[in-house]
């Protein structure tokens, strides 16, 4: 059977030194500098066709708030403290994801579940600091 | 079809207001008064949202002048008072002008 080149098999996460069994994984990056969050000062005096007229917001984002999340579920009876920090690696079939090389992040929100009749389910989110 | 609220140019006294954003008005406040049959206390209100206070001050408050619109489909020109000048501004956002004209029919 010819390989599947992308699919998740073999995905391992990593928070430091501690390895997760993880059943998911969502990664977003959010470009805080992107069209969306400017200000649109377009006008009724431009014609049809035009472009639409931004101007950049007179605030930055947060420092804190670098747009890139981890999202990830695993098995384990540990629920990962929040606001905890370290490095973070993901690596696929051995190979690190490009850009998920020991990058440092900060829990965002953590959350354990117990439920009957099913194993023992954790959720986090990391916050990654923008490299 | 809907006509594109595009193009629109809007002067007062020939001078141009810039970065209109909004334009709301109404024609016909009151019923006119007396045996003529044009005059009114009050002929409508226009409003006007700029991001850009070009050609508005308050030192014209209170005085008429033809207040032009073209293109767009609101093709207009009135005489109108200016009667008020606001200002809102929020945070990580531009300020915007509201300048409010009543209509004069004589």
């Amino acid at each position: 059977m010819a390989d599947t080149p992308h699919d998740g098999v073999g995905t391992v996460l990593r928070l430091g030194a501690t390895q997760y069994t993880v059943t998911n994984i969502v990664i977003q990056f959010t470009d805080p500098n992107a069209d969306a969050e400017k200000i649109d000062v377009s006008h009724l005096g431009l014609t049809s066709g035009a472009s639409i007229l931004t101007q950049d917001r007179p605030l930055q984002g947060s420092v804190s708030d670098t747009g890139r999340t981890v999202q990830f579920d695993y098995l384990g009876k540990s629920i990962i403290a929040d606001a905890s920090t370290g490095t973070c690696s993901i690596t696929v079939g051995g190979t690190a994801l490009t850009g998920f090389s020991a990058v440092a992040f900060t829990v965002n929100a953590s959350t354990l579940t117990l439920a009957t009749n099913d194993a023992i389910r954790g959720q986090a989110t990391l916050r990654l600091a923008r490299v | 079809m809907a006509t594109a609220c595009a193009g629109v140019s809007v002067t007062w006294g020939g001078a141009a207001l810039q970065e209109v954003v909004d334009i709301k008005a109404t024609a016909g406040g009151s019923l006119p008064i007396g045996r003529d049959s044009t005059f009114a206390l009050d002929g409508g209100t226009i409003e006007i949202v700029c991001l850009h206070t070009a050609n508005i001050s308050l030192a014209e408050r209170g005085l008429k002048k033809t207040l032009a619109f073209s293109g767009g489909g609101v093709d207009l020109s009135v005489k109108a008072v200016l009667q008020t000048l606001a200002v809102s501004g929020k945070v990580n956002d531009v300020a915007r002008y509201t300048a409010t004209y009543k209509l004069v029919f004589e």
